[in-house]
């Protein structure tokens, strides 16, 4: 149900708003081969065959000039039926280059289509997020996907290591308008508009799966980039999801088999704001707050260090019943790690902006655990 | 391990899930200049102003701005210069040599520290007449608190090309100093702007011209400013698309209180630009209108009789316990000069 907007009393003056419900039908065909040319070489090729059905009942707004604007807003008509297909291909190729028993360079393209996308208007999706299906406006979202990686360590080894960079070309990406009206918005298609993306990033990873100590640690570096019409003067912003630095260690200490200390340490980058940047106050007294350009700014980096200690497991390995306690320590150095940062204005004289950052769990916090695991 | 259990809770539950953050660096906090302008027709007024801050991430460092020259400019190239008022705020009127003429485009230009700065050419509107000025009272329920709206009823001719509307909202309240056991004290006028976080604008492109339409103007809850005589005036405008979508963006912005229903923010766009440096930070917004005004009298009885402010109680630490029973004069745009329209 995409969301209705009642009056709470028979006094109150809020007109009632009901959406049409969201509709669609997606079908697929899929053929794939894999091609060994040699021992060490080896081509999969794949190829989707999306069909996507936007369907009514549902309101369809007209538009003066055909401009989709709210000020160019004339009326509706309700259409049944499939309002609008898209048969959207999507080829697939990726390769495996084999150098000896434990080590592969990898790489693929790949393109997908989106026919759902999700829409917040906070610096994190929040219970007021709502999804918009592709309909006769908004067309399906298309990446191109490009990777290559190599890949070293197989089963039996004790460290396997990667690096892949990848890039994504996307096209038909969805974003609000500066202002936009996007709770229970009958013609939500006035406040969204769709442009052009990219995606890049790196990843690092190397595991250790065997020895007393053992782990995992990676690091991603990734970007992305929207350009869309009509959003933030035409130019270049980070999307709302950009995190350039994700950093993430486990490190186990098992001197016992029975009693195992982990350590899990998070790092990511703050996600972009669009935030105040300066503010004035004019003659008739009003204060006016400036805000930055599209996403401009950043929030807190978000990073927690967890402390567990599993204990009390069984030594009977022929137990079908295994059973042990697990204590944690979340946040252990209390970090006040921003779920969402929203802006007021200070409570002084003359008001200020003020940021303000909502830290859903901004404290050290233990936890008992008691497991069972049936083998 | 009581006592450590308790330790434990107490830090748990004591950390307050929001607190104020600060995102800004010197490098990310930015100074605008703001020009704001108004060329009006009001009756057979007709004045230009433009008023210059600089603005400030700390809002108390904001401040109206001396600038170098303030000029209007017409479509043929002729100028008339702007004189200082004070700080930050400059008029001219119409002179024989330069006409302010209903349709024909205008812009402003500053000088400022070397810079040129310029607004978009923008057409000086003509506004409808407003017909009637009413107003509606609806006393108290035991759902709502006792309410005046002000009303007003307009049509578009042939000659209103765009449609669009917006108006200011003046109140104007009288306010008798005294204090508990003594004898009435001076009279104040208090003028404030009524529609400075309200909206009131109206896109009236669907209307069909020649019938007339009734907009709300404003509403208010009523209170002591109502003890005494009042006045609310109208001034209604005609503003062109950009102009509506500018007054709506810095409603929005003006407005804000932070929670998550709200729409996302945005940059305030501007009609300004500096000329010879595109990177210059500039913001503010120029339009020209004729405006008509209506006026309606509020006496204290058509809402209700509402009770006075003054004389108040006194309490021990002060004979005075709301300043402006003492002096009147203590409140914005308060003057003991009686308006010309007052009865």
């Amino acid at each position: 149900m995409p969301g209705a907007f009642s009056p709470a009393t028979p006094q109150s003056l809020r007109v009632p708003v009901s959406l049409d419900l969201e509709k669609g039908r997606e079908s697929a065909l899929y053929i794939s081969s894999e091609i060994p040319l040699t021992k060490w070489l080896e081509f999969i090729l794949g190829y989707r065959l999306n069909h996507f059905e936007s369907l009514g009942p549902r309101r369809i707004y007209k538009y003066r000039d055909d401009i989709i604007s709210e000020e160019n807003l004339e009326g509706f008509k309700i259409q049944e039926g499939t309002i609008r297909t898209y048969i959207q291909p999507e080829p697939r190729l990726s390769m495996k280059l084999s150098l000896g028993n434990s080590a592969a360079i990898k790489a693929g393209y790949g393109r997908s289509s989106q026919f759902l996308n999700q829409i917040f208007n906070t610096d994190v999706p929040s219970p007021t997020s709502q999804w918009q299906m592709v309909n006769h406006v908004f067309r399906p979202g298309v990446s191109d996907n490009y990777s290559a990686g190599l890949f070293l360590g197989s089963v039996g080894q004790p460290f396997e290591f990667s690096v892949e960079a990848y890039q994504r070309k996307l096209n038909n990406i969805i974003d609000y308008r500066d202002y936009a009206e996007l709770f229970v918005n009958p013609h939500i298609e006035t406040e969204l508009l769709q442009g052009q993306g990219e995606s890049k990033g790196i990843e690092v990873s190397l595991k250790k799966h065997k020895g007393v100590i053992n782990g995992f640690v990676s690091y991603t570096y990734s970007q992305t980039i929207y350009t869309i019409e009509g959003i933030n003067n035409g130019r270049p912003y980070f999307a709302n999801y950009d995190q350039p630095h994700n950093i993430s260690v486990i490190l186990n200490y098992q001197p016992i088999e029975r009693h195992t200390f982990i350590a899990n340490f998070t790092f990511r980058s703050g996600r972009p704001t669009t935030a105040p940047v300066s503010s004035y106050v004019n003659l008739d007294g009003v204060y006016v707050p400036i805000y930055s350009e599209r996403n401009a700014l950043r929030i807190p980096d978000t990073h927690r260090l967890d402390l567990s200690f599993n204990f009390g497991r069984t030594h009977n390995k022929a137990a079908r019943l295994k059973s042990s306690w697990t204590f944690t320590i979340y946040n252990v150095y209390a970090r006040r790690n921003p779920f969402s940062v929203f802006y007021t204005r200070s409570t002084r004289d003359v008001p200020t902006p003020q940021a303000n950052r909502l830290a859903i769990v901004g404290t050290m916090f233990p936890a008992l655990s008691f497991n069972l695991e049936f083998e | 391990m009581q006592r450590a259990t308790i330790y434990l809770i107490i830090i748990i539950f004591s950390v307050r899930c929001v607190d104020p953050i600060n995102l800004l660096s010197p490098e990310t906090a930015k100074s605008y200049l703001i020009i704001d302008g108004l060329l009006s027709i009001t009756g057979t007024t007709a004045k230009v102003t433009v008023n210059t801050y600089r603005s400030s991430f700390n809002t108390e460092r904001s401040s109206p701005t001396l600038v170098d020259q303030v000029e209007l400019i017409d479509n043929q190239g002729k100028k008339l210069a702007l004189q200082r008022i004070t700080v930050g705020v400059y008029e001219a009127t119409e002179t024989p040599e330069f006409r302010f003429e209903l349709n024909k485009n205008y812009k402003i230009s500053v000088r400022f520290g070397g810079d040129l700065f310029e607004s978009e050419w923008m057409p000086l509107l003509p506004v409808p007449k407003i017909n009637s000025i009413n107003q509606i009272y609806t006393p108290e329920t035991t759902d709502t608190p006792p309410n005046v709206e002000i009303l007003i009823t307009t049509e578009f001719n042939d000659s209103h090309t765009t449609q669009i509307l917006r108006w200011n909202v003046i109140r104007a309240y009288q306010i008798t100093e005294q204090i508990e056991g003594g004898s009435p004290g001076k009279t104040c006028y208090v003028t404030v702007r009524d529609d400075l976080l309200g909206n009131t604008t109206l896109d009236g492109r669907v209307l069909p011209k020649n019938e007339k339409f009734r907009i709300s103007a404003t509403s208010r809850r009523i209170n002591a400013d109502f003890a005494e005589d009042s006045y609310y005036s109208i001034v209604l405008e005609s503003i062109d698309l950009n102009t509506f979508k500018y007054f709506k963006a810095r409603q929005n912005l003006v407005s804000r209180e932070g929670n998550l229903f709200e729409t996302p923010p945005g940059q305030l766009f501007s009609n300004i630009r500096c000329v010879n440096d595109s990177t210059k930070n500039v913001l503010g917004y120029f339009y020209a209108t004729q405006q008509d005004t209506a006026r309606i009298y509020i006496s204290p009885e058509s809402v209700g009789t509402p009770v006075k402010l003054c004389p108040r109680p006194p309490v021990e630490t002060t004979p005075c316990p709301a300043e402006q029973c003492c002096n009147c004069l203590v409140l914005r745009g308060s003057t003991t000069r009686k308006p010309h329209y007052w009865r």
